[in-house]
Parts: structure tokens; C-alpha cells; sequence
């Protein structure tokens, strides 16, 4: 019962969501927008075993006096005066929930986001060592794109910028769409492999 | 030892983003605002102030300005706020804020009491000698005892879901005892239906004409301190009369013995009520012609047809041979019947022919938007239109790049393209609105290119000679290509050197002017509305005909003893006979009842009247009398009648709201064809093949849009099953070795061998992603085998739905693997949902765990390097799966083993080898060979221009 009430659940909305993209009908769209609202209604509860699941692996930490349990002090720190401070003085710009939004949760992703440059640099050089004919072909491709995309590369020759779009719009693409469609295919697939039952690992463990 | 330091290092870093806050200036708060006037909104119907007040210093750091406003100055409710960026402040020494249409009152969402205004001060008064602390409250509450009794002291716009009103009410009858003026007892009752606030959607107030309103604002600053409470000051609202109208033109057609009238709308033209049309004869006496009532509340009018005949009734001394002595005016009227002259003087008419007029829009059709959910009505006339966007030359000019677009319709939808620039053609299969020529001409000189189209047969032929002509030059000054636009000197050069193509670029021209209007009429109305205006270039409109979802009342009556709030009860239905163009319905069967009764007692009322005189005259009009009070019994439309034989409110309901519906949602259509200046030609209004000109829109069944896909999804689900079947016959499916995967066992291996733990991300999409899923199907595999191998597995998780389920795989699989002891609940965990800071998380852990492989498996976006080059620091094996086409060159370049797309799809049925999961695998290579095959065969006919076969398929 505990995976075959599940299952005929999953089964039956799956065929009835396929149905919606061909039926345009009133009943139809109704329906559909009436169970978009009730995701919304149950996604916040799941914020509770996420918050319970953060407590207890850093509550095991603390306890057990774990390496870098200090980590884990600052963590739930953080957390409790983050809720704290948005259940007292809401949410709003001007709050002290929003000041430390704004103070340090922005600066902290920045630093983590602006990390990826130096990182891009270093997975080019990968890319780039000219090992190979193909790496070759790769390097030979990247430098005409990166040259196209700068004016220099127009001041050489007015060939640059147009061999650039063709690479962009002619192999690349090609490229890019022939995974698309295997992404698409792949897709259809495995929902099709859940709404027939077949593939059921989503439903995790328990007995039929 | 080493702990203490890292959070002491935290401190600190915590210790100087705090201080560089504390240390910022910012004044403080601890003045009001002054200045604050409120004004009456000129031009509009009495419901509209302005309220003036200046703005803080910038010093001060202020976020945004509170506006309280009540009908008394000891309590203000909270009414709207203008926000304001603190770092810049207000440009300008005076803010405004205008209360004006219908302002948002109260709802179920309101706070349930009345509650004072937080971060009031106590001490502070202000010139009134009144603290803020006494008189701001937050939002209107829903608690009636509050908003009850100051619903009168405003106009009440009530938005009611229709199934509630429809169904949900409770009848209350309400008895007024009045005396009149001869001192007799006057006993009204009304029957109103009540709901409570709840089922309200809104409430919405607007100002009642010649009432005081008090204001009041306060400035919030950085740290959302308020300021002190600024003077309260009130305002009156005048009901203005309207504004002048932007421009009025007459026009006379002496051929069709008519008049056409055309004027511009003022800015605010939501309280015009009707317009009335006056003539001034040659001595200057007025004489109105002509008045109408506007399509309230959708759209004022525009203009007027006036014949000859018409205006000869309303001044009889009318000669059209005199039309040159005549002038003309207009006056729009209000709601409370003041009336503003368009013009200071009356203007003369244009005496002109309707030669001068262009043809009316052809092969006009309305009909209802198939493969929709019954909320489109489609509308389109005239031929195919190929306007110029943009054209440049090369540097050297030898070559024209020409975009283009088309603007077609249902009936003539094109297929093909020809464009012709002085002889030189290009043929368009795929319309991709671009074309290249090689040119050969003087760019400075004036050139056409014309348009040919080849459009798909709809039961009507575009004409042989149907085409669309620009002109277009090469502007040297301003370095581009100039279209349709020719100056005086070019236009003068034209004309002598090439008169053809001058007279092409006047028509055109002419063309241009005209621009269309889409009129509609329901069968709840006696008056146009105008609901779209369609440049020259339109050919089709898709009117949005949306379902009835709420009704509006007015002046709702509060009682404490049900809560409730009482309205109207009273339905529209149709528009039945020139008597009844609003025929309305009771709701409740007992209230018909109760009027019925009251008719016939005044019918007997009459009659016994009759019997008691002689007066002839007196009985005919009794008996008239009798007749209307009948026929308000008995002539009813046919759905009335039918709907008043229903034993139960609520099935007399059903179909009362079903011809509600259905009335306000049928329309019939014309369109006008209009330069704004009085010359304009109507269609008739259209009629469908049965006669009928009202249409209503149908809700449809399937859309045969996606036949195509409907077909693809059809064969793929027969393929696979068909390949199941096989596979479960026994034959063997060959698939094709993947790398990634198979060097799954080896990672774990080395994991094990090395005593280190595994790190599975499972994407950071949520489980609505079919990645997402694919990911998970993978990790039930890798946390088998690592359960197998007794090796640690780690699982950071950022969705809290993909958490639970995560950790139920994870220890799912540590059963199968017969391995449960090992299951650690705690390995499958949530770390945050915030991108960057999960980034952070999973880097920790792969330094700190010092993992030995790392899978990434599942959606990822811009953090996909920064996971994987850490990994690659740390030296752990690493073997990355996603669809996400702008990841993969990151995971290809850092991860070891990356699989691409489908791959990650196939990855679990690979590993679980059961032939269910091999089939679908299978019928999925199939159906690629099947794609591969129709692009082929689609580049192939595509080439020798057969499109056919490309346009069986959506454009998406």
C-alpha cells in the first residue's frame, strides 16, 4: 500500500497532465491551475524537515565535538537570528532581517560567484592544451570566437566576427540541438517510465 | 585550540561589517514631514485628491513615505506608501500622491483588529497639539464593528466571486419606516443578499463629493524609524466638470447626405457620461443634432455618424446647401450632467464627397479562435501586409540586406515570398525576414521594392495583381537606409523624374493614414464599445473574451448581528426588447414571489380605480398602467421563464447565471477604417454563414496544433512497448557502451580502497525536474554498491522536497545491499537554497571529507565549475552528468567522466539492466532514428523548395 497508493497517484495526475497539453478546454486549464496552487500550498511544509535535517546533522556535530564543529555553531547561530529577525521586525526593506540579508548573505555569494572567473581561466587551459587533433580544433575554434567577440578581432579582418557567427550558428548549434533532442527524448522517456510504474526509485524504500 | 581562533577570525571579520555600518551618518529621524496640502484632482467625477507635501533631507535616509487618511482627524488608517531609494532620495522639492478611482479598503486578508501604527512616539505631538501614538492605525481591519459604520462615509465598490453571489448568499429582507410629508407612515422593505467578508473578494472606496478627508504622512528612514506625525490636514473632492477634448473635426459628405463626427479623448475620461453634438446656424443660434450615452464603463465614444435627415428633425431650417455658413461643437457630459464644449469657438465642417474615403476593410471574418479554452474570438480582413523594418548597404554598396515582416491572417496565410528591387528577385520559401541582394543601382536615388506573396488557400484567392510597394533612399548624412520616408526636395525630385513611382509612394502614403478600430457589441448592452485600435498594418486581432468570474456591487449594508454585508440582489440577464436593455432577475425565488405579489396589488390597485370612475381618459391610462405592470410579470425572455419554473433557488440560479454568462460573452463585431479626422468607412457588421451576427466562443476539446505531437508521443508509447515486450522475451538489446558509467564500479573501488567516503550531488533543480528524477534513479544505484563496499556516502541536498526522498533512496538502498546497519540518516542532508552559499557548503565538505570521487548528477547552473574544480584539487575522481547544455563544457573540461545529456536519462536503466528500463532505452534510440530521418528528409525538400513537409511541424 505504502508505494502502490503513491504509484496510482503519479499514474493517474501524469496521464491526466499529458491530456491537459492537448485538451485547451476550460475544465482543463481549471484544473490544471487548481493543482499548481496546491504545490505551492504543500512545498513550504517540506522547509521543516529541511531545517529539521540542518539541526540534526549540526546538533550531531556540536554534540560529538566533531572536526571544525565550530562550523556548525556559526551555522545554526546564523540561522536562529536570521528567523528570529524576520519574525520580529518582518521582512521589509529597512529591517534587520534585510540588513543582513543585504550585508551578508549578497557579499558572501558575490565572493563565491566572482570565484568562477579564475576558475574559467583555469578549466580554458584545461581545454586548451593542444594535445590532440581534436583539442587542437577546439583551441583553433576558441581563439576566432574569442577574437570575433572583441572589436580587435573586426580590426584584423572583417573574416573573424563572420567565421565566428558561422561557428556559433552552424556547428555549434547543430551541436547543441542534436543534444537537445536527446535531452527532449530522454525526458519524454523517463516520465513516461514513471506514469507506467516502471521506473519507482523516486518512491524510496518501503514494502508494497 | 585551533577551533577557538576560527570563530575568533569570524568574530572579527563580523566585528568590522558592523562597524563600517554603525559608523555610516545618517540624522535622525525626528522631524515631520511638512507642507502638506490636499487638493482637489481637477477634471474627475469627485472622487480624486492630491496630496503635496516636501520631501525629507537625503540625509535622512528615508525609504518611504506612509500615507494614513480617515474620514475623522483622530484616526487615520494606513492607505498606500511611496517607496524611495535611500541613496539618492527625492530629485525635486515636492512629493505627491494622488488618491484617486477605487482604492483598496478592506478584505479578508486585513488584520483582524484595529491596531495602532508601530514606532509611533508618545512624546512627540505635533501643531495640533496631537500625537502620532493617538490617531495612525495600520490597514483597515476586518472587524466589522470598525469598518462598518465608515462604509457610508465613502463610495463602496464591492468585487464578489460570481459563484458566491450566484449560490452562496442569504436572503435578508430590510424594512424602512419613513413618514412622509403629509405625515403618513411610508413602509419600504428590500430584499439584499448578504455575504460575509470573507467571500468578498474586495472592497474598494472612492471619495464622496463635497466630504472632508483627513491626511496625515510620516517618513520611515534606514532603520525604520519613524518620524514624527506630519500636520494632519483635509481635503474636499469636487465633482469638476470634464475636460476639454484634444481636437474635434466635422466632416460633411454632401453625396451621402451625411455628417461624420470624430474627436480625441482628455486624459481622464472615466466619469463621461454621453456627448451631445450642437449645430450653429449662420446667426449663431445652437441647435444639438445629435447625443449618445458612452459605453460605460468600457470606452467613451469617439465619433458619430449624423445624416442630413436626422439633423433636419432637430433644426428643421437645416439646407445642406448651406453647410459652409454652419459650425459645429461638442460637449461631453458627466455623471452629474455638466457639460465642457470641446471648442472655444464652433468650427466649420469639411464639405467633401465619401470619394475621398478609402474602402472598407475586405473579407472582414469573425469567427471563434479554435483550439483555445472558449476565451478568443478571431477577426481579420484585408490581404497580406510586408512592412520594412530595417535595410542597410555594404560599405562598398553592392549589397542591400533587407529585414522584413509580414503581418498576415487566417485567410491569407503566406507561404512564399517574392521581393523586387529593379528587376532583380528573390524568392522567399522560409520566411525568415531577412533577404540579401546584390545590387547594381545608385543608392541615392529613390528605389521600390515590391512584394508578391503566395499565400495558403483558405477558401478565398489573394487577387494576381496584389502586392505591397515601398520606397526606400540612402540617406547620406545620417548613413542609413531611409524607407518610406522621402523629403520635400526628394519627393519634388521624384515627381518630375518618375512619376510612376511618385504616384506609388502617394498611395502609399494615403495608406498609411488609415488605421483600424475594432467595435463590439454584447447582448448586455445597447452601445458599441471600442476595444482595440489596429495599425494600418494589423490583418488580424484575437479578442480576448475572458470568462465572467466576479460581479460588482455597490454600497454594500453592514449588519453586526450576522456579519454580513448585504448588496443588491439583483442578476443581469440579457438585453430583452427596447424596454428591458438591462433585464435584470431576482436571485431568490421567494423575493420574484414577493414582487410579483406587490405588482398585483397594485394592478388591482388600478382596477378597482376603473370600476370606482368614468373618466375615460383616466381609465386609458389605468389600463395602460395594468398593461406595463403585466407585462412586467409575464414578459420575460424565454430562459427567464424556463429558469422562474425550478422549484430550488439553486437550480433557478443555474440557469440564470448560465444566460448571464452567456450574454455578457456573446458580441457581435464591425470595424472602422479611420484617420482620426472624420474620414472613416465602417463594414457592416459581420454576419456568419447562418445568418446569425452575434458570436459566442467555444471552449474546445483538442488542440490540433499539437497533432504532431500528440502522433510522436503515440508511436513512442508503442515502441516501448513493443521493446519491453521483446526485452522481455529474452532478446538481447545491444546498447551502447557508455564510459562514464561504466567507470562507476572503479570510482567506488578506489573510494573504498582509499577509506574515504563518496560525495553524490543530486542537482540543485527541484524534483519537478525530470533531471532531478534521473539523478536520484543514479544515486539509488551508486548508494547500492557504496552500501556493498561499506563506503560512506554523502549526499548535500538544496531542494527540502528532494530531501526526504534522497534519504528514503539512500536507505532503501543500504536494505537491498542487505547492509542496513550502515545506513546513516544523517549522510543525506539539506545544506541551504541559496545557490552560492550550497556552493560553499559542498566545497567545505569535499576539503574537509577529503572525498575520493564526486558525482554530479542533475540540473546545475553556474556553480557547476566551482564544485568540479574543487574537486579537482582535491584530487578525487569525478564523474558528472546534466542536461544543462551550458554546464557540459565545464563538466567535459574538469570532471573525468561527463555524461552528455540523454546520457543521464540512460545512466539508471544501464546500470539496473532490468528489460523494462532497457526497452524504454531502445524504443528512445528508435524514435532518435526517426528525428535524424525527418531532419534529413526535411533539409532535403527544403532545399528543392517543397516547405510542405516543414510546416507540418509547430513552429514549437
Amino acid at each position: 500500500m505504502k508505494r502502490t497508493i503513491p504509484l496510482l497517484i503519479v499514474m493517474t495526475l501524469g496521464f491526466l497532465f499529458v491530456l491537459h497539453v492537448f485538451i485547451p478546454s476550460k475544465e482543463s486549464v481549471e484544473f490544471f491551475d487548481w493543482f499548481m496552487k496546491w504545490i505551492k500550498v504543500i512545498g513550504p511544509f517540506a522547509i521543516i524537515l529541511g531545517i529539521g535535517s540542518l539541526l540534526m546533522v549540526h546538533g550531531n556535530k556540536i554534540k560529538r565535538k566533531a572536526p571544525n564543529w565550530g562550523y556548525s555553531i556559526v551555522t545554526i547561530v546564523a540561522l536562529v537570528i536570521t528567523t528570529l529577525t524576520g519574525f520580529i521586525w518582518g521582512i521589509q526593506e529597512g529591517t534587520p532581517y534585510m540588513w543582513i540579508f543585504k550585508n551578508f548573505n549578497v557579499p558572501l555569494g558575490a565572493t563565491m560567484f566572482s570565484l568562477l572567473a579564475f576558475y574559467i581561466a583555469s578549466a580554458a587551459y584545461k581545454a586548451f592544451r593542444a594535445r590532440s587533433i581534436e583539442a587542437t580544433v577546439l583551441l583553433a575554434a576558441a581563439i576566432i570566437v574569442m577574437l570575433g567577440r572583441v572589436s580587435i578581432g573586426q580590426a584584423i579582418t572583417h573574416w573573424i566576427p563572420d567565421i565566428t557567427e558561422w561557428i556559433l550558428n552552424v556547428p555549434n548549434l547543430a551541436a547543441k540541438r542534436g543534444i537537445m533532442l536527446g535531452v527532449g527524448l530522454g525526458m519524454t522517456a523517463t516520465s513516461l517510465k514513471i506514469m507506467l510504474g516502471i521506473e519507482r526509485t523516486y518512491l524510496g524504500g518501503g514494502k508494497d | 585550540m585551533k577551533i577557538y581562533m576560527k570563530i575568533l577570525f569570524l568574530l572579527t571579520i563580523l566585528f568590522f561589517l558592523f562597524s563600517g555600518i554603525v559608523s555610516a551618518k545618517l540624522l535622525p529621524n525626528d522631524e515631520p514631514v511638512t507642507g502638506l496640502t490636499v487638493e482637489d484632482l481637477p477634471y474627475d467625477d469627485g472622487g480624486g485628491l492630491i496630496l503635496s507635501w516636501n520631501p525629507l533631507p537625503k540625509e535622512k535616509k528615508i525609504i518611504e513615505y506612509r500615507i494614513y487618511r480617515g474620514v475623522t482627524p483622530d484616526s487615520l488608517f494606513y492607505i498606500g506608501k511611496i517607496p524611495v531609494d535611500p541613496k539618492t532620495g527625492i530629485i525635486g522639492d515636492t512629493m505627491r500622491y494622488v488618491d484617486q478611482s477605487w482604492v483598496f479598503f478592506v478584505d479578508a486578508t486585513s488584520p483582524a483588529k484595529q491596531r495602532r501604527e508601530k514606532g509611533q512616539r508618545k512624546e512627540e505631538k505635533n501643531a495640533q497639539g496631537i500625537s502620532g501614538y493617538d490617531v495612525l492605525y495600520r490597514r483597515m481591519p476586518r472587524d466589522m464593528k470598525v469598518y462598518g459604520p465608515i462604509l457610508k462615509e465613502y463610495r463602496i465598490l464591492t468585487v464578489i466571486p460570481l459563484k458566491k453571489y450566484v449560490y452562496k448568499t442569504r436572503m435578508r429582507e430590510f424594512t424602512e419606516v419613513d413618514t412622509t410629508e403629509e405625515g403618513e407612515i411610508d413602509t419600504t422593505s428590500t430584499i439584499k443578499a448578504g455575504l460575509k467578508l470573507e467571500q468578498f473578494r474586495y472592497l474598494y472606496t472612492k471619495h464622496i463629493v463635497g466630504k472632508d478627508y483627513y491626511y496625515a504622512i510620516q517618513a520611515l528612514n534606514l532603520t525604520r524609524r519613524a518620524s514624527p506625525i506630519s500636520e494632519i490636514v483635509s481635503g474636499r473632492t469636487i465633482d469638476n466638470p470634464p475636460e476639454k477634448l484634444k481636437e474635434f473635426y466635422a466632416v460633411a459628405y454632401t453625396d451621402a447626405e451625411k455628417m461624420h463626427f470624430e474627436w480625441t479623448l482628455p486624459t481622464f475620461a472615466e466619469d463621461q457620461k454621453q456627448f451631445n453634438i450642437y449645430l450653429y446656424d449662420e446667426n449663431g443660434e445652437k441647435y444639438g443634432i445629435f447625443t449618445r450615452a458612452d459605453a460605460y464603463p468600457y470606452t467613451p465614444q469617439t465619433n458619430a455618424i449624423v445624416t442630413f435627415d436626422s439633423i433636419a428633425v432637430k433644426f428643421p431650417a437645416f439646407n445642406p446647401a448651406n453647410m459652409k455658413w454652419y459650425k459645429f461643437n461638442i460637449g461631453e457630459i458627466d455623471r452629474k450632467n455638466q457639460e465642457t464644449l470641446a471648442k472655444d469657438s464652433p468650427i466649420p465642417a469639411e464639405i467633401t464627397t465619401t470619394a475621398i474615403l478609402p474602402d472598407p476593410p475586405k473579407y472582414f471574418t469573425v469567427e471563434d479562435n479554435p483550439n483555445d479554452k472558449g476565451d478568443q474570438i478571431r477577426i481579420y480582413f484585408d490581404e497580406s501586409f510586408l512592412g520594412i523594418s530595417k535595410m542597410h548597404y555594404n560599405d562598398e554598396f553592392t549589397k542591400l540586406n533587407v529585414n522584413y515582416f509580414i503581418k498576415d491572417n487566417y485567410l491569407f496565410k503566406v507561404r512564399k515570398l517574392t521581393l523586387n528591387i529593379n528587376g532583380n528577385e528573390k524568392t522567399e520559401y522560409v520566411l525568415d525576414d531577412r533577404v540579401k541582394f546584390k545590387v547594381n543601382w545608385d543608392p541615392n536615388k529613390p528605389m521600390l521594392i515590391t512584394a508578391t506573396f503566395k499565400c495558403r488557400n483558405k477558401g478565398e484567392k489573394l487577387p494576381e495583381d496584389y502586392s505591397i510597394s515601398h520606397i526606400f533612399i540612402y540617406d547620406k548624412n545620417m548613413e542609413f537606409v531611409r524607407v518610406d520616408n522621402l523629403t520635400e526636395s526628394e519627393l519634388n525630385d521624384l515627381q518630375i523624374n518618375d512619376p510612376e513611382m511618385y504616384k506609388v509612394y502617394i498611395k502609399y502614403k494615403e495608406f498609411e493614414k488609415y488605421n483600424y478600430q475594432v467595435y463590439k457589441i454584447n447582448k448586455f448592452s445597447d452601445v458599441y464599445r471600442f476595444p482595440k485600435l489596429l495599425s494600418y498594418m494589423e490583418r488580424e486581432y484575437l479578442d480576448r473574451v475572458g470568462y465572467e468570474t466576479v460581479e460588482f456591487r455597490g454600497d454594500p449594508r453592514f449588519q453586526l448581528d450576522d456579519k454580513r454585508l448585504y448588496v443588491n440582489s439583483y442578476l443581469g440577464i440579457e438585453n430583452w426588447k427596447d424596454e428591458y436593455p438591462f433585464y435584470t432577475m431576482a436571485i431568490y425565488l421567494e423575493q420574484l414571489e414577493k414582487n410579483n405579489e406587490e405588482i398585483r396589488d397594485e394592478i388591482a390597485k388600478f382596477q378597482k380605480e376603473i370600476d370606482e370612475t368614468t373618466d375615460e381618459e383616466k381609465i386609458d391610462s389605468l389600463n395602460t398602467l395594468i398593461q406595463d405592470y403585466t407585462d412586467l410579470i409575464e414578459d420575460k425572455p424565454p430562459i427567464v421563464k424556463l429558469a422562474n419554473q425550478q422549484k430550488t433557488d439553486k437550480a433557478r440560479m443555474k440557469i440564470l447565471n448560465n444566460a448571464h454568462c452567456t450574454a455578457k460573452r456573446t458580441f457581435n463585431y464591425f470595424i472602422r477604417k479611420t484617420d482620426g479626422k472624420g474620414h472613416y468607412v465602417d463594414t457592416p457588421v459581420y454576419t456568419q454563414p447562418d445568418g446569425e451576427q452575434y458570436l459566442f466562443p467555444v471552449s474546445n476539446w483538442f488542440n490540433n496544433n499539437e497533432i504532431i505531437t500528440l502522433i510522436a508521443v503515440l508511436l513512442f508509447a508503442i515502441l516501448v512497448y513493443f521493446m519491453v515486450k521483446l526485452a522481455k522475451k529474452g532478446k538481447k538489446l545491444y546498447i551502447r557502451p557508455i564510459a562514464g558509467i561504466e567507470e562507476i564500479d572503479n570510482a567506488l573501488g578506489r573510494a573504498t580502497e582509499m577509506g574515504r567516503p563518496i560525495l553524490f550531488v543530486p542537482g540543485l533543480s527541484s524534483i519537478s525536474d525530470v533531471a532531478t528524477l534521473a539523478g536520484l534513479a543514479i544515486l539509488s544505484k551508486v548508494a547500492k554498491k557504496a552500501a556493498e563496499y561499506d563506503t560512506k556516502i554523502l549526499v548535500p541536498i538544496r531542494d527540502f522536497i528532494v530531501l526526504p526522498i534522497a534519504q528514503e533512496i539512500v536507505k532503501e538502498a543500504h536494505y537491498e545491499a542487505g547492509r542496513p546497519d550502515t545506513y546513516d540518516k544523517n549522510s543525506v542532508f539539506f545544506i541551504t537554497t541559496a545557490q552560492f552559499a550550497f556552493v560553499s557548503g559542498v566545497n567545505g565538505i569535499m576539503i574537509r571529507e577529503k572525498t575520493a570521487t564526486n558525482f554530479y548528477m542533475g540540473m546545475f547552473w553556474a556553480e557547476s565549475l566551482l564544485m568540479t574544480e574543487t574537486g579537482s584539487m582535491t584530487g578525487a575522481i569525478q564523474i558528472a552528468g546534466t542536461d544543462a547544455i551550458t554546464q557540459l563544457p565545464f563538466f567535459i573540461t574538469t570532471c573525468d567522466y561527463t555524461l552528455i545529456g540523454e546520457e543521464l536519462y540512460a545512466a539508471s536503466a544501464y546500470l539496473s539492466k532490468q528489460p523494462l528500463i532497457l526497452g524504454t532505452l531502445k524504443a528512445q534510440d528508435y524514435i532518435k532514428l526517426l528525428i535524424v530521418i525527418s531532419v534529413v528528409l526535411g533539409t532535403l525538400v527544403s532545399t528543392v523548395h517543397l516547405t510542405f513537409f516543414m510546416n507540418w511541424f509547430p513552429a514549437k
